[in-house]
This record gives C-alpha cells, structure tokens and sequence, in this order.
C-alpha cells in the first residue's frame, strides 16, 4: 500500500479511505466523511477501494475543497444524530439551530471563489454525485442568471451564440414582452 | 487578467438551469436565448418536466382581481412579477367575473343574461366557452374549474381534460344544488342539492379544493361541500366566530392538504383549519391570528377589511381595506400593499409555470373570441 496511514494505525484505518486526485495527490479521509459522495460510496459497498480511489477527473486543488465540504457537512449530520438523545428538546432545538446557521455560514464562505473554481466544483460534484454540493454550487450559478439579458449570460459565462441572425430575429419577434 | 471559465459540460448546464427560480418567468426565457445547447435544454420536455418536479408548487404569476369600471364588472390581470407574458384582459371582458383558477386555467363568468362561462388557459390561448344550465333568476352562484386527468401531480395540465363545478340558489330558501361539466362528454350532470336550513345563498366567492372535494362559502355561517367523486352535496358548520361577517370569510386549503377558512372577527385576521382525527370526528382549530389593525393601518380606520382570496401553494391570502389590497403570507406574517388604487370585489390567483417552450407568440385575449 502507499504512503497513507502508518502499521500501528492500523485500527483508526480501516475506517479511512484514500482519494486519489488527478496530479496524484492522496487524500485521507473517514467513510463518514467520504461516503457524502454517492459515486465512492458505491466503491466501497462493492469493496473497489483498496489502494485508493483514483479520481482522475479532480484536481488537487478542487478535491481539497470538495473534501473540506463535506467533513464539514459530515459532522453536522453526525453531531445532530448525537445531540438528539442526549439534550431536552428544546435544548436539541437550540442546538439544532445553531447547526444550521453555521452550516449556513460556512456555506456562503464556501462559495466564494471565482467562476472558474466554481465551476470545478460543479464538475466534481456531478462527478462524485454529492446532492448538497451539487444543489450549492449550481443554485449559486442559477442565481446569478436571474435578471439578466443572454448576452450579459454569454459574457459572464463564455458562451459562443451559435444562434443564426434569422433566429435570434425570430426569437426576439416572438417574444418581445421578455425584452421590454 | 483572469483566463476566461472553462466550458460547462451539458450535465452541469441542466443542472445550473434546473435551479434558476420560476416566479420570474423571464429569467428562464432568457436563458433559452443564450445559445442553441441551452435552447435545446430548456425547450426539452423530459428537462422542462424535471424543472417542475424539482420546483413542486406552480408559483404564483399575478391574479385576476374582479373591480368595476363605469357601472359594469371589469376584471383586470394584475401580475406579481416584474416583466410578464400576460397581456391586460381585453376591453371585451367587460362585464365579466373571474370565479376561479386552478391547475393553470381561468374560469370567468362572462355574461349575466345567458349565464355563459368561460374557461381560458392564458398560457396556451386555449379558450371554451359553457353554458350553464341554471336560471337567470338564480340568487346564489359560484363555481371551480379543476382538472380533470386521472393521476396527474397538476404541475402542467395544461390542453387535458377539465370538470368545471357550479354551486347555486335558485331562491333564497330554495335547497343548494350543484352540477358538474365534463369537457370529455361535453355535458352537464343532472344537478344534486341539499337542504337549506338558514336561508342562506352561495357566496360569489371562490372555492377551495380540499382533496377531492370542492367546498365554497354560503351567506349563513356554513360551508357547502360538493364530492367530486360520488357528486353529493353536504354542509358543514363555522368555527365560533361571533363577530365575524361570513360575506367577508374565505374558504382555503391550508398547507397540509385541510379545509381551512379565514375571516375577521372582531379586528382580528383568523385562520382556522378543520382537522379530522382517526375516527372522522372533525374539529376547528385556530391556526393563526393576526392583528389588523397593526397590519394595515392604512385608509379609514372604521372601515371593513375583507378577506377576498387566496393562493394554495404559496400561502398568501389577500385581504381588501378601503382600495388597497395586501397580501399576507401566513408562514412569515407579512403584509405587503400591491395595489392603492382599484376596489376589488374578490381575487382569483394565477398559479402556473411558464416555461421556454410556451412561449411562443402573442398570447390570445379572452375577449377576443367569438
């Protein structure tokens, strides 16, 4: 096996899993924390990840934040599960709340990075199927589509218009309410 | 300067688009004008489906509130969106009523003397007019528009079968009848009743679906309720609300699927819901109350507020003090004027998604038939 985890941790190991990224990069991380990833957690439910899971589509750099997202949301879904049987309710609810106003937090720290790495984060969320990563960084660039006209969208994003002069002309005739 | 973003792959484009918001049609437009791939996508049905499945409620277009203008009934189309698709009801309504709109489309009562209605899907244009087969000397009168597809999740039921209700009092002491439309067999049922105790009349006011009942407001304390599936009529008694004017209460179908119905009792906004526990025993339970006179405090302070719609799904009533009308939403309690200047009688919501691929051409006004 590879550099990850030394013999006498042996123990705390078996419940770790080593990611792999593109530029060669190895990443240790819990199940717990792995397993937010739909595509790995099917790894490990059918026993492909001895040596590693290679993840040749993410970077270093991508695969870094990905995996501060989800330790993050991996201990808020582990503490809420503990919190629950060892507080009253209304402590649980109070508890419960400040969970997810930090989450919510770290969230929007989270999304601040540029296009490009935002983009990244899209691709490697789609890739490694994480739902709330995906939901995050999509809904981010959903958002920023809202009130503006396509060609501020192409700017924004790099989009070639391929549409032909005739129908964009078509288009605009059709709908000329959206351009009032 | 900064490299330009790299080229999002077809599965994140989808993904993006899936969550840009509904309740600014034009933002998705937009969108499907930025390049043929997102044209495609957003013109794609099994995509367009996905988009309404993911978003769940239609969200709320604007409404049609019911005004007068020179001494006959005017209804006027009133969005609640920034830059909309529907074009003002046409100089032709005039002398027309909104009843009703549900699952995208609009009923209007179009003509007193020959008791015409008329159902209008302002997305498609697609537009049928009824007669219906009540007297012209009927005191009481109101009717629902619902769809009429078996299973459908009513995200776009728009160009499938419909049933339209009517609910009337021919006389004031005369019993409640109803009659159900078809637009598959194209004719009316033959009308079902039910006693009337107080003397009361069916209120011009639009009903609520309520599961596969439709229930609508009489003028005496109580709630006509029509099944939709074994075409009977039966009635059910208010909350205690001793200050109450029923004329001002409306009925609604709360968040968890309810009967629910809202009036001001005494200066206070009341909401109730009707809950039936596991043995059918059904109970009215105060859900929210709100004080008025903080809330608008705006116009005559004697004058009346009124209760006069409702939208399912978004859980806004709207409420009428002098001419202005607010909006409240129930969850969060906010009040919000959308407009100063109009009476209206009563508001039907228009809730609906509007999506790329129906966006196509002018849209037909209603008065533009014949």
């Amino acid at each position: 096996m590879a550099s990850a985890g030394s013999g006498d941790e042996k123990a705390a190991a078996a419940a770790m899993i080593t990611l792999i990224s593109s530029d060669n990069e190895k990443f240790e991380v819990t199940e717990a924390t792995a397993t937010l990833s739909q595509t790995i957690r099917h790894m490990i439910e059918d026993g492909c990840t001895d040596g590693g899971v290679p993840l040749p589509n993410v970077t270093s750099k991508i695969l870094a934040r990905v995996i501060e997202y989800c330790k993050k949301h991996a201990t808020a879904a582990a503490g809420e599960e503990g919190s629950s049987s060892s507080f009253s309710d209304a402590a649980f609810l109070e508890v419960d709340r400040a969970f997810l106003e930090e989450l919510e937090e770290f969230d929007d720290a989270f999304l601040e990075v540029d296009r490009a790495t935002l983009f990244d984060l899209i691709l490697a969320a789609n890739y490694l199927d994480i739902k709330g990563l995906l939901n995050l960084t999509c809904q981010k660039v959903a958002d920023s589509v809202k009130g503006k006209t396509p060609e501020q969208i192409r700017e924004m994003y790099n989009i070639v218009n391929d549409l032909t002069p005739e129908e964009e002309a078509e288009i605009r005739r059709e709908t000329q309410w959206a351009f009032e | 300067m900064a490299p330009p973003p790299p080229e999002l792959i077809p599965d994140a484009v989808e993904e993006i688009l899936l969550r840009v918001p509904p309740e600014e049609a034009v933002h998705l437009l937009r969108a499907s004008f930025v390049c043929k791939r997102w044209r495609r996508i957003l013109t794609n049905q099994a995509f367009l489906r996905r988009y309404r499945e993911f978003h769940g409620t239609p969200p709320l277009l604007g409404f049609i509130g019911n005004s007068s203008l020179e001494g006959r009934y005017a209804p006027c189309f009133v969005p609640t969106t920034a830059v909309s698709p529907f074009p003002q009801l046409s100089r032709h309504c005039r002398g027309s009523w909104a009843l009703d709109c549900r699952h995208g489309r609009v009923l209007l009562y179009m003509s007193a003397m020959e008791k015409d209605l008329l159902v209008w899907d302002p997305v498609t244009g697609d537009r049928r007019r009824l007669r219906v087969p009540i007297s012209s000397h009927t005191v009481g009168f109101s009717a629902a528009v619902l769809c009429a597809a078996a299973g459908c999740d009513h995200l776009d039921c728009h160009g499938g079968p419909f049933f339209v209700v009517v609910v009337w009092n021919e006389e004031d002491r005369d019993p409640t009848r109803a009659s159900a439309y078809s637009s598959e067999t194209g004719a009316w049922s033959a009308a079902t009743s039910v006693a009337n105790a107080h003397r009361s009349r069916i209120l011009t006011k639009r009903g609520a679906l309520v599961g596969n009942v439709m229930c609508f407001t009489l003028s005496v304390g109580s709630i006509v309720v029509y099944d939709l599936d074994d075409h009977r009529l039966s009635l059910i008694g208010w909350p205690h609300m001793p200050n109450a004017r029923c004329v001002d209460a409306q009925p609604m179908t709360m968040e968890d699927g309810s009967l629910g119905l809202a009036a001001v009792d005494a200066s206070r906004l009341c909401v109730w819901s009707r809950n039936v526990d596991a043995n059918g025993a059904a109970t009215w339970v105060q859900r929210r109350v709100i004080g008025i006179e903080t809330m608008l405090p705006i116009g005559d302070p004697n004058s009346l507020v009124d209760v006069i719609g409702f939208a399912e799904g978004a859980g806004i009533i709207f409420v009428k003090r002098d001419v202005s009308t607010f909006t409240i939403e129930l969850k969060s309690g906010m009040v919000r004027k959308i407009s100063d200047d109009v009476k209206f009688y009563t508001i039907v919501p228009f809730m609906s998604f509007y999506t790329p691929d129906r966006a196509n051409g002018r849209l037909p006004l209603p008065g533009e038939i014949n």
